[in-house]
């Protein structure tokens, strides 16, 4: 082991060999590098045939080629071939594999669509529209007494959203019980129930499935409903797989769904090799999707498994450490007010690397921990922070800096501080900031497109497309813009009537021989474009993207994106350019996730962005560490504790009695899935404090996922709220009580 | 000519039945060639001798022998296959067999229907059931819908069982969740509604025509005594690829031919996924006299050949054998991204032009799937070294062709009443398209203000009416262009509606063949005029009835179907084939389907699954409706993957067989969507690799 030099623990862990095992690893514990080395032992070592791979099942796509990399560097150091021998994937991408391999065994022709959130969205919200312009009394009876839906648009848009919203989690969590609309709709009348809401739910879920039947497509969701069909319809199939990946390692298994489980179990099958890491402590993704720590607790604890740990993480300084670990210890203690949430944050406790460890901890900074006291109001807040970090990026031009939010809305509010305030910061959002500049020139070229005679849009596009980040080298370019919108009519400028027009032109205005070469240039290359503007959809773009770029990744880029645009137009046969251009444009707008070829795309590393500051949810910032963490916004709202005053995302304000209409039908949904007639007929059974206090866990493991991404310093700050009526959330209290006891003892 | 061959003698040769075996390459259609020189020389009429292959561009060779000796058409012999010599007799003997094959109208001739107007009429059928909620579990679009119910249809005639009992084999065969089963039977009720349909009006689609052929007609006397009268001698080539009812007949037929030669492909076999089998094939060598085999291939190297050996091997995880391979014979080249794939492909064929004089037609690029955006990105990437190349894909739809797509809106714009009006973007791109000289902001700026759709009424303005300052800036002498087809569509609409291909070939002699228009002096854009012409009027032939030559109504249906996507390749193929410059871009199996040959073959993104992976089709199932599949099997995993083993083998091997020089094989690290692909063809690649890895050390 040249290459790791592994601690006395991870030495246990890369001894597996054969078996169950599971591990519980603390943030900054090395679990990737850990994970990504025993692959390649796994590779080195094992008899593992030319046919066979380690099957590496992570959390998000940016992990995947993380993984890969690392996988392949060990394998090149063992004097191994790169790239063979194992598998990465999301849950999601393994779907994929085992359903496009296999398509006859669930129904689907082999050119079947994958629909991505927004598709999805946009049917549902149609569905809705249609739903609710028939059942407006209905939801009048649900309002609250002040709004009338005949008067008040903006309730409608209202409702509308939150119809949408309970019934893109009701499919969801349907389809990880694996039950059909039909199915649901068959155990409704079994147990002769009348609850409109659910009524609605399925009927939207059962309208939903055949509009994807029309497309041709699935979802996400179905994509893993339909693996674990495939791979139980025929045993055969099974074997082959489970023969393909004898080996079955499993990251990030904290946020593992029901079916996630229940797939990888089948894949292993009873005496498999299953290894599953992870850290039911950074388990926050309960609320978007299915997924539950209590899996990977509840393996841990089988009689079959290996369990062990993971608790030495050379990430962050001492003092946060104590922070992180204070955190834990304070929820699990008679200080923490809530009961039920002592139960939230689990040990093994972090422990700093030992003397010698080739990844030291930091060390401890003064004012390495700022837990801000003030209450700001939500612009003070950003107007803070954004000078805090102008003034830190000045002093620390080699460190990495980080703003982490607890939604996107929030992240754009800090972004446009930031760029007004001219602080240097980079973007994680959805999509990579070099699919949205692809995405937002192929959409600027096609809006020309879809009105040639626009001299405006022609002079935007050629800005756009050309204009460079040095401001210095734009005088050209500019030049070139304020010539033809001298022009006014584009035709003289692109189509002059009579051949040399324009080259005349040049010489009468006696323009530069540079300026006239850049005119001719844009000249050509729009006509090229507006021939190239009558062909289908896919070979348009493939013209405009190898005119306008050069790097591989973003011509692959455009190569998948012409292809998304050439499926959109099989489903919309009436579309035109300017559509087109609007689709492109919401993944430029980041309204759309989509995934480049970008090294962005594949694996983020935040030491490329040094001298920035990254903007980021908590959730995306996941696996990710930076010397300086700004952790924002940590009030009664965001970060709840299960208290009456505390805002609830969930109750909307506009619903009678602030019902959490989401989590009552899922709860009639999860009993019509146990068939169970208690909590169908009983009155009262659904518990709007349950739900509250699951999502106060949930959103106490996000306080502890923000603060562990921090190496030497961070800072937490609060805001009022719109209203002003929020407050500190209460285990940042908590920490600011243990800051000032450590302070006063210091 | 092979040896054992051309020992026969003139007197043997038309009374000897002969089996000839071997690979591709080993000179059997030049020995066979050779054969029907010498029928010939022997006084033989060459109206006497049929020529039976499997599909129509594996007649190539004989068509041009024929057409190079100069044969006087009337002793030309017959080279067809046995669906067209089907069609054919049907043809002739409709009114003795029309009663006993269960038609109803028995005063009507036969109508024979194409694969377009067939899904037309499956359409007619289907759509209403798909309403009622019949295929709602499966994701499939509706032009595949279609294909692949009649192609359950066309497998039971092909491989001759009921088509009664297609559900039942396809249900009995299912491993998948039960409740699935369900479409199996709403396939059936659509087979059976669709069959009353054809015999209630004398509709013949492929199935019919087949089972007609073989259960009725050529069992009457009348037939076989003038059939036999007719023909004497058979020569049939690439038997492996037919179906087990041609080789049924053919069987059948064996004992009343004088003569006979049938020619077997021991690597071939590509056509296993559309019915042919080279088992039912290969039995036909006991029905003749002598076998010659014909073991060695001239056609590539031996290094190729070792090679070849290697990959099988390493396919079908069998030992390899110690070889250090040439260099010369292939090359593997690595990329991260596709794109970069292709960049790459097409510089190396631009050296190999350039350096190794290699002729463009000689190379061909070839990959598991091509898609318009792949195909596209090639020919783009070649032109830009004015290479010349041709795309060979089967499914490629007729809309897709800008002019065509242009030429629908035209109609739709001169047919209102069909209230399918045309997007003013499509009235600029008809513009730019049809008038000389007309660039895309003028067509823009006049289509903007001369179109308008109010109360879904289209309507053209008079250019007369613009303003003076627009007029000025589109000009006047397009004006006067853009007038002339105002006027002409004005006309046009008071008049009644035209069947639609002669709508078109008045637009076309009218206007836009006269000068300043897009036909004038255009032979390439005028031929895609008379393919689209072509289309509607067999269209037309094949449903005339239906209509009562009532045009509007067929007009719209035609422009419906062509919207849809369902007028494909059947009759874009022919125009699609006319070239045969260029380099080659082809799906693999469609360049071992036409059975060709290249100096060079690049395959890309070797990778992909869809090298080892049969094309996936729900609603039928080609080894379950096949003669060797055992009923009540259930068709599971193992089936599949020795399937999928059998078909990549015989991919890489008919290849490599027909690669005469070298082949680059192209790993791309993302494919076209951005997957990672680590297919069983890359896995076999680098085992052979490695073993040439241990060679060297």
């Amino acid at each position: 082991m040249t290459m790791f030099k592994a601690r006395p623990l991870q030495e246990i862990i890369l001894k597996y060999r054969f078996g169950k095992m599971g591990v519980a690893a603390v943030p900054g514990s090395g679990k990737t590098h850990t994970l990504s080395y025993l692959a390649s032992l796994l590779i080195n070592e094992t008899d593992i045939n030319d046919d066979q791979e380690i099957l590496v099942v992570t959390l998000v796509n940016s992990a995947v080629e993380n993984f890969s990399a690392r996988i392949s560097r060990f394998l090149i150091e063992h004097g191994l071939l790169p790239h063979l021998g194992y598998r990465v994937r999301t849950l999601h991408g393994l779907a994929h594999d085992i359903v496009r391999e296999r398509p006859d065994l669930v129904n689907l022709s082999d050119q079947f669509q994958i629909l991505d959130e927004k598709e999805t969205i946009d049917i549902l919200s149609n569905l809705v529209s249609t739903w609710m312009s028939s059942n407006m009394d209905f939801l009048q009876e649900l309002s609250i007494d002040k709004i009338d839906l005949q008067m008040d648009s903006r309730a409608i848009k209202y409702w509308h959203d939150e119809l949408v919203s309970i019934a893109s989690s009701f499919i969801r969590l349907s389809k990880d019980f694996l039950l059909s609309p039909l199915e649901i709709g068959i155990r409704i009348e079994e147990f002769n129930l009348d609850e409109p809401l659910l009524l609605m739910s399925q009927k939207l879920y059962l309208d939903y499935q055949k509009e994807l039947v029309l497309r041709s497509a699935v979802d996400f969701d179905d994509l893993i409903r339909l693996a674990l069909i495939a791979i139980r319809s025929d045993p055969d199939y099974l074997k082959r797989l489970q023969s393909r990946w004898p080996y079955i390692l499993e990251d990030e298994a904290q946020d593992s769904s029901r079916l996630q489980e229940i797939i990888l179990r089948t894949l292993a099958g009873n005496d498999g090799n299953w290894v599953r890491v992870g850290d039911p402590n950074q388990a926050i993704f309960e609320t978007f999707t299915t997924a539950n720590p209590k899996y990977l607790l509840d393996f841990r604890n089988e009689p079959d498994v290996r369990s062990n740990e993971l608790p030495n993480s050379g990430r962050s300084s001492h003092q946060i450490i104590e922070l992180a670990n204070y955190l834990i210890k304070w929820s699990q203690s008679n200080l923490n007010p809530i009961p039920e949430l002592r139960t939230s944050l689990n040990p093994p406790f972090i422990i700093p690397t030992p003397i010698d460890d080739p990844q030291p901890n930091p060390p401890d900074i003064p004012n390495g921990i700022v837990i801000y006291d003030k209450v700001l109001t939500p612009d003070e807040e950003i107007r803070l922070i954004t000078q805090s970090v102008k003034k830190w990026l000045k002093n620390n031009p080699d460190k990495t800096a980080a703003i982490l939010v607890p939604r996107n809305e929030r992240g754009a509010k800090i972004v446009e501080e930031l760029k007004n305030s001219d602080v240097a910061h980079f973007e994680l959002l959805r999509s990579s900031v070099s699919t949205r500049l692809v995405s937002k020139k192929l959409s600027n070229a096609l809006f020309y497109l879809s009105e040639p005679s626009s001299n405006r849009k022609l002079c935007k596009l050629i800005e756009t497309l050309y204009k460079s980040e040095e401001e210095d080298s734009n005088a050209l370019l500019f030049s070139s813009i304020e010539f033809i919108k001298k022009l006014s009519n584009s035709e003289d400028f692109l189509y002059p009537l009579i051949k040399d027009e324009l080259n005349w032109e040049i010489d009468a205005l006696n323009i530069s021989s540079e300026l006239g070469e850049y005119l001719l240039f844009f000249q050509a290359q729009i006509n090229k474009w507006h021939q190239a503007s009558i062909l289908p959809v896919d070979q348009m773009i493939l013209i405009i993207a190898k005119d306008i770029f050069t790097n591989p990744n973003d011509l692959a880029l455009a190569h998948k994106l012409s292809l998304f645009s050439r499926d959109l137009s099989r489903n919309n046969q009436n579309w035109q350019i300017e559509d087109f251009a609007n689709e492109l444009l919401s993944i430029s707008n980041n309204q759309r996730k989509y995934l480049g070829f970008s090294e962005e795309d594949n694996g983020f590393n935040p030491s490329d962005h040094k001298g920035k500051v990254v903007v980021a949810t908590v959730h995306k910032a996941k696996g990710l560490e930076w010397d300086k963490v700004y952790l924002m916004s940590v009030n009664n709202y965001n970060y709840p504790f299960a208290q009456n005053e505390d805002g609830h995302i969930a109750e909307k304000w506009f619903v009678k009695d602030k019902r959490n209409l989401q989590a009552e039908v899922l709860q009639k949904l999860r009993a019509l899935d146990k068939k169970d007639p208690a909590e169908l007929y009983m009155q009262n059974t659904y518990s709007k404090e349950k739900d509250r206090l699951d999502y106060a866990s949930e959103r106490l493991r996000l306080l502890y996922v923000g603060i562990t991404r921090a190496k030497q310093e961070v800072v937490l700050t609060y805001n009022n709220g719109r209203f002003h009526n929020q407050k500190k959330s209460i285990p940042v209290e908590a920490l600011s009580d243990f800051q000032t006891f450590n302070e006063i003892r210091e | 000519m092979n040896e054992s061959l051309s020992q026969l003698l003139p007197s043997e040769i038309n009374s000897s039945k002969i089996f000839l075996e071997g690979p591709k390459g080993a000179g059997k259609t030049s020995s066979a060639l050779k054969y029907l020189e010498n029928l010939m020389n022997s006084s033989i009429p060459g109206d006497s001798i049929l020529i039976l292959i499997p599909q129509r561009t594996l007649g190539q060779e004989y068509y041009d022998f024929i057409q190079k000796n100069d044969f006087p058409g009337s002793s030309r012999p017959t080279i067809v296959t046995m669906g067209g010599l089907a069609r054919r007799m049907l043809e002739i003997y409709w009114p003795i067999i029309i009663g006993k094959a269960g038609f109803e109208k028995s005063e009507n001739k036969p109508i024979f229907l194409t694969i377009e107007t067939a899904q037309f009429y499956l359409s007619k059928i289907v759509s209403p059931l798909i309403e009622k909620g019949f295929f709602d579990s499966v994701k499939i679009d509706h032009g595949r819908l279609l294909s692949q119910i009649l192609d359950n249809l066309n497998k039971s005639a092909i491989v001759g069982f009921p088509y009664q009992d297609i559900a039942e084999r396809l249900k009995s065969s299912w491993v998948g969740k039960p409740e699935q089963k369900i479409v199996f039977d709403e396939v059936q009720t659509c087979v059976e509604q669709f069959r009353i349909l054809c015999l209630e009006n004398n509709f013949l689609d492929f199935s019919l025509q087949i089972e007609v052929f073989q259960k009725y007609l050529i069992k009457q006397k009348i037939f076989s005594n003038n059939f036999y009268d007719k023909y004497q001698h058979l020569i049939y080539d690439n038997i492996e690829e037919d179906y087990p009812v041609a080789h049924q007949i053919c069987q059948a037929w064996m004992q009343d031919f004088q003569s006979a030669l049938l020619i077997y492909n021991s690597n071939g076999g590509h056509r296993v996924f559309l019915g042919a089998d080279p088992q039912s094939a290969y039995l036909l060598k006991n029905t003749c006299t002598s076998h010659i085999q014909q073991p060695e291939t001239h056609l590539i190297s031996k290094p190729m050949q070792s090679f070849q050996t290697q990959m099988k091997a390493a396919i079908n995880q069998s030992p390899l054998s110690s070889v250090d391979h040439s260099p010369e014979i292939y090359q593997v080249d690595v990329f991260h991204n596709f794109p970069e794939m292709v960049i790459s492909v097409c510089d190396n064929i631009q050296k190999l032009v350039q350096n190794d004089h290699i002729r463009p037609e000689n190379i061909a690029i070839l990959s598991p799937y091509l898609s318009d955006s792949l195909r596209f990105s090639i020919q783009d990437e070649l032109a830009k070294n004015n290479l010349p190349a041709h795309a060979i894909k089967p499914s490629r739809n007729l809309i897709d062709e800008p002019l065509i797509k242009a030429l629908i809106a035209f109609a739709k714009l001169a047919h209102p009443s069909w209230g399918m009006h045309p997007h003013q973007n499509n009235i600029r791109d008809m513009l730019v398209l049809f008038i000389q000289d007309m660039d895309m902001v003028r067509a823009d700026l006049l289509s903007r203000i001369i179109y308008r759709n109010k109360n879904d009424k289209p309507e053209l303005h008079s250019f007369d009416q613009i303003h003076s300052d627009m007029q000025k800036r589109v000009t006047p002498l397009i004006g006067e262009k853009y007038e002339k087809i105002r006027i002409w569509l004005n006309a046009y609409q008071k008049q009644s509606d035209l069947p639609l291909d002669i709508f078109y070939s008045r637009v076309f002699s009218d206007l836009f063949s006269q000068t300043g228009y897009i036909f004038q002096m255009n032979s390439e854009k005028s031929e895609l005029l008379a393919v689209l012409i072509e289309s509607i009027r067999k269209f037309r032939d094949a449903i005339n009835n239906t209509y009562a030559s009532n045009w509007t109504d067929f007009g719209k249906d035609y422009i419906e179907l062509v919207d849809n996507r369902l007028i494909a390749a059947q009759y874009t193929q022919s125009w699609l084939q006319t070239s045969e410059q260029g380099v080659k871009i082809m799906p693999a199996t469609t360049f071992l389907l036409s059975n060709r040959t290249a100096k060079i073959q690049f395959w890309l993104d070797i990778g992909s699954m869809g090298w080892w992976q049969r094309v996936n089709q729900p609603l039928t199932h080609p080894y379950v409706l096949s003669l060797n599949w055992q009923e009540n099997t259930i068709w599971t995993d193992t089936h599949e993957y020795q399937s999928n083993q059998k078909v990549l083998t015989r991919l890489v091997n008919g290849l490599l067989g027909s690669c005469t020089q070298k082949v680059f094989l192209c790993v791309s690290n993302f494919d076209e969507h951005g997957n990672q692909n680590r297919g069983p063809l890359l896995k076999a690649l680098q085992k052979v690799l490695r073993q040439r890895q241990n060679f060297r050390k």
